[in-house]
């Protein structure tokens, strides 16, 4: 099998990721800061640590990383944490729906920029967007869907200026590209443990920046309520930052092999990671292109580890459909993101998705040139 | 709040803050354990805390209070 789908969740995950969460179930999987026993104790060292790899990985503090189920229910939680009545919101056009849909659901209004454009057009664009009652800008870093990319560095730095808060879906580039929270001005950055981490699935968790630490972090809404250990005889939940957002048990199995997942990628270095993944990105772009029927989507751009094509004549469904006898895993249709396809062109058909992590080879890309070839031929 | 054994209690917020405490601590050489305290000691309920040497128990406070660690 050819597994090239690695933007919805990489796979396989590094051996040591596999041992560590098989060791936690089996050896210190109690529940973390419930009880004061060793093995609740040796589950809350885990996750702790996780916290502190998490917070030396993006420039934050351990206290401020809120372990959630994945990325949408991290976005969810800063997004509707943050909100208030009345506000109005801006997100870009490559928004997932784990963007997308909850900021609908606030009730605010809100506005969309193309992030298909300069930096500088760009921040024109939301600076064109902005009103007095702009709470919050949500932004992906780096699109699901094709290879775009959003400077955040100077969304940030406008965010700063205005006072607004800068909320940014990692879903795709925690791992991938260094993300300096303080030096680009995030206030909420949410994560999947099972991507560009190399954790298993079960696991996200957004960070805050210090705006929210302490007593600051009443300021946020709770999702959901629940015991978290502390402060029980209290009503509501916890004034501080994790607890206050993390009602009921953690997911510790998936947290201690994200920890491992974290130690591998910063072992290996994510940006050796990324330049591997740049260059089989390249290699399968180049064949692409110079078939007569394939159409591949945003081809100028010089980087990327996402490549988005279409096979004339052929449904995105039934070219993935194809493939995956072939053995070979990708993803079509709309890839959870109609405001990305619509920009793009495809937001009637969708389009076929690959994706490569740290596992792909130049032969794996070799081998799915030669099979869409073959498909192609059968289907003239 | 000292025990028979000359222990001190810290109170901290929460779980994660008693080990970032005991973190903190630790990198200035006090030796400190996390512990779950007394729930009856607050009309809060359940709490956690760090547990130190009494007599290093004043220096871990200002330790803690100058890194911006809340003591309840």
């Amino acid at each position: 099998m050819i597994y090239l789908d690695n933007a919805a969740t990489t796979f396989p995950k590094p051996e040591s990721v596999y041992r560590e969460v098989a060791r936690c179930m089996s050896e210190y999987c109690g529940n973390p800061g419930r009880s004061g026993h060793a093995l609740s104790l040796a589950a809350q060292n885990t996750v702790y640590e996780c916290r502190c790899l998490l917070s030396e990985l993006f420039s934050a503090e351990p206290e401020n990383v809120v372990f959630t189920l994945n990325t949408t229910y991290a976005l969810n939680t800063a997004i509707k944490g943050i909100a208030r009545t009345g506000d109005h919101i801006i997100i870009s056009n490559m928004e997932h729906n784990s963007v997308l849909r909850p900021v609908i659901a606030t009730g605010c209004d809100y506005d969309v920029f193309d992030a298909v454009k300069s930096s500088e057009a760009i921040l024109c664009d939301i600076t064109s967007k902005l009103t007095p009652r702009t709470r919050m800008i949500v932004c992906t870093h780096k699109s699901n869907v094709c290879p775009v990319r959003l400077p955040l560095r100077a969304i940030g730095e406008l965010c700063r200026q205005r006072g607004i808060c800068f909320i940014v879906d990692a879903a795709q580039s925690a791992g991938v590209y260094p993300i300096d929270m303080k030096l680009c001005g995030i206030d909420a950055l949410c994560f999947p443990g099972h991507k560009g981490l190399y954790g298993i699935q079960g696991c996200g968790g957004v960070i805050f920046s210090d705006r929210y630490k302490g007593e600051a972090a009443r300021k946020l809404h709770t999702l959901a309520e629940g015991g978290s250990g502390t402060a029980s005889l209290e009503e509501a939940m916890p004034s501080v930052l994790p607890e206050r957002l993390e009602p009921g048990t953690l997911p510790t199995p998936a947290i201690a092999g994200l920890c491992q997942g974290i130690r591998t990628i910063t072992e290996t270095g994510i940006n050796r990671i990324r330049e591997h993944e740049i260059t089989l990105y390249r290699r399968m772009r180049e064949r692409l292109c110079n078939h007569d029927r394939i159409k591949v989507y945003c081809p100028d751009m010089g980087y990327g580890e996402t490549l988005l094509f279409n096979v004339e004549g052929m449904s995105s469904t039934a070219a993935a459909d194809k493939l995956d006898r072939e053995g070979i895993c990708v993803r079509a249709g709309f890839h959870c993101a109609p405001l990305a396809h619509k920009r793009l062109g495809t937001g009637e058909s969708g389009a076929v998705r690959v994706s490569f992590g740290a596992f792909n080879t130049a032969e794996e890309v070799d081998i799915f040139c030669d099979v869409l070839n073959k498909i192609i031929k059968e289907d003239d | 709040m000292a025990n028979s054994n000359n222990r001190c209690i810290i109170s901290l917020p929460s779980a994660t803050y008693a080990m970032s405490a005991q973190k903190l601590l630790s990198a200035k050489g006090i030796a400190s354990r996390v512990v779950k305290t007394d729930p009856s000691a607050t009309k809060k309920g359940c709490s956690n805390g760090i547990e130190v040497d009494c007599r290093l128990s004043v220096r871990a406070k200002g330790i803690l209070t100058n890194n911006s660690i809340p003591i309840s």
